[in-house]
C-alpha cells in the first residue's frame, strides 16, 4: 500500500489507520494459512469493518468448472448478523461458519430453502434464496456477458461500481451481444480509473444490461455495491462484493482502491488454498496413474489387469463407466479366445497354439469386442455386441487413433453416439489401445453428469490407454511365454523320454535285445504295458518280439501266423484308413513323424497285389478303437488277445517298412491321446533306424562270424581212423576272429592236412592276415602237400605281403587218415604234444624252422611220425601255455601232465577240459587267443580193402 | 616189438652168412655176437656178416663185433664184413679193430679207408685224436662237407623227455638224426651225430636213471644248418669223464668206448653236473 501523501484529515487517518490495522490483521491471517473459508471469511470481516461498509461477500471461481462458486465468505451488516461481531472473533470463527462453504448444503440455515444439488443450475441465475446465509453452493457459469460480475471474473472489467438503485429490468433474462470490446485488456489494479471509466462506459451505454446480469438476489437490491476482481497471479480468482446498502454511503474509486490490498490478499489466500488443493489433486492423479499403472505391470490375468485398471479409472476419476474393447482379428480361433468374461478359465497353450497372438493380429478391418466394462452395467443389448472398427464412438477413435473426447452428447443426433446416448452418457472420451502403432483396442470412459471432463482426466484417461497397451503387450508375452514354457516343458519331457528309450536302445547291440528295448519303449510312452511287433516282410507279417505277456502268451505270440491275408488287409488299411478317414482317432499325416511317408513297395507275389491298389500307399499311425470294427473282426487273433483299442505304429526308415508295432492295453478301450501317438510315433521312427542299425550290425556279423567258420574246420567229421577234437576262444569279445586260428582240410591226394597257427597281434588285423594266412596255405598245400614246401612257399609270401613286423608260427602236417603217418612241419609254433600209446609217454614234435614272415629264404624241414592206435596229438596256441596267475605260467609241463590224465577221452572232452582248466588256473582272465586242437588215433584201425 | 637184429644163414657153398638188420646199441649188440658164435659153430668157413641191413651201431654193438671176430680168429675162421657202411668202417679203424675183419669188396658205400683221413688207421694215434676232439679243437678232417646247409638258414629246433627207459634210448637217437636227416647231410655226418646220441642217450638212461622209468632224460636239440647242437639231461649223479680213460689201441672193454666214440665223432663234448648229467654234443655241420 503506498503512503498517503494528501495532506490528512483527521478522520481520513483514523480511517486509513483502522484500514491499515486491519489489513495487517488480514495479513497475519492469510499467512497464518488457516482453512481458507476461515481466512476469507476473516477478510469479509476486516473488509467491513476497515472500510465502514455493510456487507462484503467473497465468491470464488472455479476455473476448471467455468462458475464462480459462492459465497465463500460473507460479512453481513453488523445489524443483521447472526453471529455477532466477526470481528473480534480474530479468525477463530464459530462452529457454524467454519462449516459453512466447503460443504455446500450442510451448513444452510434452517428456514431457508436451500438448492442442495450443487451443480444442478443449469442456466444463469438465481439459485439461492433471497437470505444470504442461505447461498452456500451457489454457483453461476462463467459466461462472459452474462452479467457485470462475470464480465469482472472474466476480466473484462476491473471492477464494478454500481450507486443506482437496481432496476427490476435487469435481470438474467436479458441475452444480448457480449460487450467485450469495451475492455479487451483487464486493467491493471494501478489503473483504477481506466476501469472506472470502462465501467462508466458501461453504465453509459448499456447500463441496464450490464447491471442486470448482476444477478443474485441478495444484491438486487444492494446499492451502493461494488464488484472487485480477487486478482491472483495469473488469472482472476474470486470476486469480492461489497455494499453500503444500510449506511447508504456512496461507494467511490477511493473505496475500490482501497479495497484492493484486501481483495490482493484473499487472491492469495484463494490461489494457495487452490494451489494446495491442485497439488492435492494432483497427487491424487498421480497417485491413482501409478496405481493403476502398478496394477498393470503385476503379472496378472489380462482379464483381471483390464478389470482393474477400469476399477481403478472410476476411483480416481469422476467419471461412471469405462469400457475396453479388444480389436480382433476376425479369425474363429481369436473370437473363441477373446469372448469375455466367460473365458477367463482357458488356458493360455489352448489358446495360443500358434505363435501369432490372435490379439496381435492386424487383420485390415479388425472388429471390437466388449472385453471389460466396469461402472455402469447399461442395460442395453447392442452396447455388448461387437462392431466394427469405425463404427460408433469408440471405432472413430480406434480408426484414427486418436483420443476422441465427444461432448454433449444427449444433443448430439449422429449414430455413432446413439448408443452412449441411449445409455445416457454426456460425455465420453475414447483413446485407442496402440502398441507401436497397432490397434490393440480402445478405451472407452464417460459420464453422465453435466460436467464436462476436464483436461485432465482425459489425460488420465489417454494414459491410462497407453499404459494399457503396453500391458496388454506384456499379458499377451507373458501368456505366450507361459504357453511356450509349458510347450518347452512337455517337449523337454518328451525329448528326455525319448533319450532314455534311445540310450536304452542303443545300449543294445543285438538285434533280439534291440527289438526287445524298443517295446518296452513303445508300451511305456503310450502308458501300456503290451507291445507286440511284427516283422514285415513282403505284405507278410511275421511275428518278431513282444513285450509284456506271459512266457506262455509269447510262446503264442511266436507261434501266431497270420495268414497273407490277414496282414495284406491290414496293411492296407494302415496304408488307406487316412484316405477313408473314418477311423477314429487316426493322427493326420501331417503330424506323424514316422516317415510321413513310408511306402510299402507293391508286393509282387502275394495273392492280394490288386487290392492292394495301384500306386503305393503310406503307411500311417492309426489308432484303432473298437473291436467290432474291422480288422479287428478280420483278425481274430486279436480279439483272442483282448485287444479293444490298438495303436498301431509303422517301423519304417527311408521308405521301407520293416516292421508294425502294436501298442494296447489287454481288455481297454483305451483312448490314446494325440501327445501319446505323437511320442510313441516318434519313438517309432527312432526304433526303425535302430532296427535298420541292427539289422545292418546283424549282417556285419553274420559275414564275420561267417569269416570266422570259414577259418575253423569243417571237415572235422571223418577222418577214419581218427577223431578230432577242436576249441577257441578269441581274446577279444568283439572281435570274434582272433589271431589264432587252426584248419582242417581235405588234399586231393586223399590225405588231410592240419594246421595251428598263431598270427601275431590281436583282433581284426590279426583276423585278415589269418585269413591271407589260412588261404595261402590252402592254395599251396593243394599244389605240393609237403610241410617242408608249403612252410617255405608260405614264408615267402607272408614275408612279402604281410606288415614287416607281422609274423605267423604254423604248425602244419599233413595225416595219411589209413596209415597214421603225419608229415609235418612247424615254423616256430609251439611244439605240439604227441601222447604215444604204446610207449606210454608224451612226447613233443620238432619245430623245424623259424616262424613264417620273420625273414624271407629260410628253409622249413618236413618230419615224419607214425600215429599209432591210441596216440593223441595236440596242437595248441601260446594262449594255453602263456595263461597267467599272477607270475606263474600255466606252462607246457602242465599241461603235458594234463593230457597224460585225460588221455583215455575223447578229443572233444579232452580240449574243452584242457580249456576250462586253464581258464580256471588263470580265473577267468586269459588275455590270448586260446586255440586247441586233438587228434586220436582210434584204439581200433580200420585198414582199406586192399585191392 | 622186437625184430631179430641178426639172422643167420647157411650158405651153399660152405661158411654161413649172418644177416644184420635194424639198429645194434647195448640192448641187442649180445644178439649179433650170439648168431656169430652159432655160425661159426655150425659152418664153416668164412663167416660173413652182412651189415647192408645194419641201420645203426654205437659202441656196443662194435665190441660185440669184435667179440665175434675174435671167437672166429680163435677157432680159425675167418669173419669177413660186407656191406661195411663207411662210417661202421671209419669207427672199426679208427678204434683199431679193422685188423680183426675182412671187409668184403662188395661194399655197397664203397669209400676207401682213405677217403676218411689218411693215417687215421694207425691205432697209435687214437688218443690224440681224441683228445683233440675233446679239446674243442675242430677236426677238419671230421666235419663233413655239407655245400647245401652252408648256404641255407636254418633253424630247427626239438625238445622232449623220454622216460628212463632202455628201450626208448632209441628214440633220442631217432629224433636227433631225423633232424639232421631232414637236412640231407651226408652220411657220415648222420651216423657220427647219431652215434655220438646214441652213446650219451644210452648212458644217460642206463647209469643216470638207473632203470627208474619215472625219471625222465631230456634232450634238447637245435640245429641253425652250421651247427649242430645236442643237449642230454638226466637226474643222475653224474661222473668225471676224465677219469674215463682212453682205451688202449685195439683194447675191447665195455664202458669208456661209448665216451672215446662220442669224443672222436663230435667236434666238442662238454659235461655238467646241475641238478643231474648234461651232455652236451656240438657237431660243425659244415667246413
Amino acid at each position: 500500500m503506498e503512503p498517503a501523501v494528501i495532506a490528512p484529515e483527521p478522520a481520513v487517518i483514523e480511517g486509513r489507520m483502522r484500514r491499515l490495522e486491519h489489513l495487517q490483521d488480514v495479513c497475519r491471517v492469510v499467512s497464518s494459512a488457516l482453512d481458507l473459508d476461515q481466512v476469507l471469511q476473516f477478510i469479509c470481516g476486516a473488509v467491513r469493518d476497515g472500510l465502514d461498509l455493510d456487507r462484503v461477500v467473497i465468491y470464488s471461481i472455479d476455473h476448471r468448472t467455468q462458475r464462480i462458486i459462492g459465497p465463500r465468505a460473507v460479512a453481513p451488516p453488523l445489524s443483521d448478523s447472526p453471529e455477532g461481531d466477526l470481528e473480534c472473533s480474530d479468525g477463530a470463527m464459530s462452529p457454524a461458519w467454519s462449516s459453512r462453504g466447503v460443504v455446500p448444503s450442510s451448513g444452510a440455515p434452517p428456514g431457508d430453502s436451500p438448492q442442495s444439488g450443487a451443480r444442478s443450475a443449469a442456466t444463469p441465475g438465481i439459485t439461492g434464496c433471497s437470505g444470504w446465509s442461505g447461498w452456500s453452493g451457489w454457483s453461476m457459469e462463467l459466461r462472459r456477458g452474462a452479467s457485470a460480475a462475470t464480465d469482472v471474473a472474466l476480466g473484462q472489467a476491473p471492477y464494478y461500481l454500481c450507486n443506482e438503485a437496481a432496476d427490476p429490468s435487469d435481470l438474467p433474462e436479458v441475452r444480448g451481444p457480449v460487450p467485450g470490446g469495451r475492455c479487451p485488456v483487464p486493467g491493471g489494479p494501478d489503473e483504477p480509473g481506466t476501469g472506472h471509466r470502462a465501467v462508466s462506459r458501461s453504465d453509459e451505454g448499456r447500463s441496464e444490461f450490464t447491471l442486470g446480469a448482476l444477478v443474485w438476489a441478495g444484491f438486487q437490491t444492494e446499492r451502493p455495491m461494488a464488484v472487485v476482481p480477487l486478482r491472483g497471479r495469473t488469472q482472476i480468482v474470486g470476486l469480492m462484493l461489497v455494499s453500503t446498502a444500510v449506511s447508504g454511503r456512496r461507494l467511490s474509486d477511493q473505496t475500490i482502491e482501497d479495497l484492493r490490498p484486501f481483495a490482493e490478499q484473499a487472491a492469495m489466500a484463494i490461489e494457495q488454498a487452490n494451489f494446495f488443493v491442485e497439488s492435492q489433486r494432483r497427487v491424487g492423479f498421480l497417485s491413482a496413474l501409478l496405481q493403476i499403472s502398478t496394477s498393470l505391470n503385476s503379472h496378472s490375468e489380462l482379464t483381471e489387469l483390464l478389470q482393474g485398471a477400469c476399477d481403478k479409472l472410476l476411483e480416481v476419476s469422476g467419471l461412471q463407466i469405462a469400457a475396453i474393447y479388444l480389436a480382433e482379428g476376425g479369425s474363429p480361433a481369436t473370437d473363441e479366445g477373446m469372448r469375455g468374461k466367460g473365458d477367463e478359465v482357458r488356458a493360455p497353450a489352448s489358446t495360443l497354439p500358434s505363435s501369432p497372438h490372435p490379439l496381435i493380429s492386424s487383420s485390415p478391418h479388425p472388429s471390437l469386442r466388449l472385453h471389460t466394462i466396469a461402472g455402469m452395467r447399461p442395460d442395453l443389448p447392442e452396447f455388448y455386441e461387437p462392431f466394427r472398427v469405425g463404427e460408433r464412438l469408440a471405432g472413430r477413435a480406434a480408426l484414427e487413433r486418436l483420443v476422441i473426447v465427444s461432448r454433449n452428447l444427449q444433443q448430439d443426433p449422429s449414430k455413432a453416439a446413439s448408443i452412449a446416448r441411449r445409455i445416457g452418457l454426456r460425455t465420453v472420451v475414447c483413446a485407442p489401445l496402440l502398441l507401436r502403432g497397432e490397434l490393440l483396442g480402445v478405451l472407452t470412459a464417460g459420464t453422465v453428469n453435466d460436467v464436462g471432463l476436464t483436461g485432465e482426466e482425459t489425460d488420465v484417461v489417454s494414459s491410462v490407454a497407453n499404459q494399457l497397451a503396453a500391458a496388454i503387450a506384456n499379458a499377451r508375452l507373458l501368456e505366450e511365454t507361459r504357453y511356450r514354457m509349458v510347450e518347452y516343458q512337455r517337449r523337454g519331457d518328451e525329448l528326455s523320454l525319448l533319450y532314455h528309450i534311445s540310450r536304452a536302445v542303443v545300449g543294445t547291440i543285438g538285434l533280439e535285445e534291440r527289438l526287445r528295448v524298443i517295446a518296452e519303449g513303445l508300451a511305456e510312452v503310450t502308458g501300456t504295458t503290451r507291445c507286440a511287433i511284427f516283422r514285415v516282410d513282403r505284405l507278410c507279417l511275421l511275428p518278431w518280439v513282444s513285450y509284456g505277456d506271459t512266457p506262455e502268451e509269447k510262446r503264442q505270440f511266436q507261434a501266431l501266423d497270420v495268414s497273407s491275408v490277414d496282414a495284406a488287409r491290414l496293411l492296407r488299411r494302415l496304408m488307406s484308413a487316412r484316405k477313408r478317414g473314418h477311423l477314429s482317432g487316426t493322427t493326420p499325416a501331417g503330424r506323424c513323424p514316422p516317415s510321413g511317408g513310408s511306402r510299402l513297395r507293391p508286393p509282387t507275389k502275394v495273392p492280394l497285389t490288386e487290392s492292394v491298389g495301384p500306386g503305393p500307399g503310406a503307411a500311417t499311425v492309426q489308432v484303432m478303437r473298437e473291436i467290432d470294427e474291422e480288422p479287428f473282426s478280420q483278425v481274430p487273433w486279436l480279439r483272442a488277445w483282448g485287444v479293444r483299442s490298438a495303436l498301431w505304429l509303422p517301423l519304417a526308415y527311408q521308405n521301407r517298412l520293416t516292421g508294425l508295432a502294436l501298442v494296447y492295453q489287454p481288455g481297454e478301450a483305451r483312448i490314446f491321446p494325440a501327445e501319446q501317438v505323437r511320442l510313441a510315433a516318434a519313438v517309432a521312427n527312432q526304433a526303425a533306424i535302430a532296427i535298420r542299425a541292427s539289422q545292418a550290425y546283424e549282417h556285419e556279423r553274420n559275414v564275420a562270424e561267417t569269416l570266422q567258420r570259414s577259418f575253423m574246420p569243417t571237415v572235422a567229421a571223418r577222418l577214419r581212423n581218427f577223431d578230432l577234437g577242436q576249441t577257441y576262444h578269441p581274446a577279444l569279445k568283439e572281435a570274434q576272429v582272433g589271431g589264432d586260428f587252426y584248419d582242417v582240410f581235405w588234399l586231393p591226394n586223399g590225405r588231410v592236412a592240419l594246421l595251428m597257427a598263431d598270427v601275431s597281434g590281436k583282433g581284426l588285423a590279426a583276423a585278415m592276415q589269418t585269413a591271407m594266412v589260412k588261404y595261402m596255405l590252402r592254395a599251396y598245400a593243394v599244389e605240393d602237400p609237403s610241410p617242408a614246401s608249403v612252410l617255405a612257399r608260405l614264408n615267402q609270401a607272408v614275408s612279402a605281403f604281410s606288415d614287416p613286423d607281422l609274423f605267423v608260427t604254423a604248425f602244419y602236417g599233413v595225416l595219411c587218415p589209413n596209415s597214421g603217418q603225419l608229415q609235418y612241419g612247424n615254423a616256430g609254433h609251439d611244439s605240439p604234444i604227441l601222447a604215444l600209446k604204446e610207449h606210454r609217454y608224451c612226447t613233443s614234435l620238432d619245430i623245424t624252422g623259424p616262424a613264417l614272415g620273420m625273414e624271407p629264404g629260410m628253409t622249413y624241414f618236413s618230419r615224419t611220425i607214425e600215429l599209432t592206435p591210441g596216440d593223441l596229438l595236440l596242437l595248441y596256441t601260446d594262449g594255453i601255455t602263456n595263461a597267467r596267475r599272477g607270475d606263474e605260467l600255466f606252462g607246457r609241463e602242465r599241461l603235458v601232465a594234463l593230457l597224460a590224465e585225460l588221455e583215455g577221452l575223447k578229443p572233444a572232452r579232452i580240449v574243452s577240459q584242457i580249456y576250462r582248466t586253464v581258464r580256471a588256473f588263470a580265473e577267468g582272465n586269459l588275455s590270448d587267443d586260446c586255440a586247441l586242437l586233438a587228434l586220436k588215433a582210434k584204439e581200433a584201425w580200420k585198414y582199406p580193402a586192399q585191392p | 616189438m622186437e625184430i631179430p637184429c641178426a639172422t643167420v644163414e647157411l650158405s651153399r657153398e660152405g661158411g654161413s652168412r649172418v644177416h644184420v638188420h635194424g639198429d645194434i646199441d647195448f640192448r641187442n649188440a649180445k644178439v649179433v655176437r650170439e648168431a656169430v658164435h652159432s655160425a661159426a659153430r655150425e659152418a664153416g668157413d668164412p663167416i660173413v656178416l652182412d651189415l647192408r641191413s645194419l641201420t645203426f651201431i654205437d659202441s656196443s654193438g662194435i665190441s660185440a663185433l669184435v667179440r665175434a671176430a675174435r671167437v672166429a680168429r680163435e677157432q680159425g675162421q675167418t669173419l669177413r664184413l660186407e656191406g661195411v657202411s663207411q662210417h661202421v668202417r671209419y669207427l672199426l679203424s679208427a678204434a683199431g679193430f679193422a685188423r680183426f675183419f675182412q671187409m668184403g669188396d662188395g661194399l655197397a658205400c664203397g669209400l676207401r679207408i682213405a677217403d676218411w683221413g689218411s693215417g687215421r688207421e694207425e691205432g697209435g694215434r687214437l688218443g690224440e685224436a681224441a683228445a683233440a676232439s675233446t679239446a674243442c679243437t675242430p677236426d677238419p678232417q671230421s666235419a663233413i662237407r655239407n655245400p647245401q646247409a652252408a648256404s641255407r638258414r636254418v633253424w630247427q629246433h626239438a625238445c622232449f623227455a623220454i622216460p628212463g627207459r632202455i628201450e626208448l634210448v632209441s628214440h633220442i637217437r631217432k629224433r636227433v638224426s631225423e633232424m639232421l636227416e631232414s637236412m640231407a647231410p651226408d652220411e657220415q655226418l648222420l651216423e657220427a651225430v647219431r652215434l655220438a646220441v646214441g652213446e650219451a642217450a644210452s648212458n644217460a638212461v642206463r647209469h643216470g636213471c638207473r632203470g627208474d622209468e619215472r625219471l625222465l632224460v631230456r634232450v634238447q636239440s637245435a640245429t641253425d644248418g652250421d651247427t649242430l647242437v645236442v643237449e642230454i639231461s638226466d637226474p643222475g649223479p653224474g661222473f668225471n669223464p676224465d677219469e674215463v680213460p682212453c682205451p688202449e689201441v685195439g683194447e675191447l672193454r665195455e664202458g669208456g668206448m661209448g665216451i672215446y666214440f662220442m669224443r672222436l665223432t663230435m667236434d666238442h663234448v662238454t659235461y655238467s653236473f646241475e641238478g643231474g648229467t648234461t651232455v652236451r654234443l656240438v657237431k660243425r655241420l659244415t667246413e
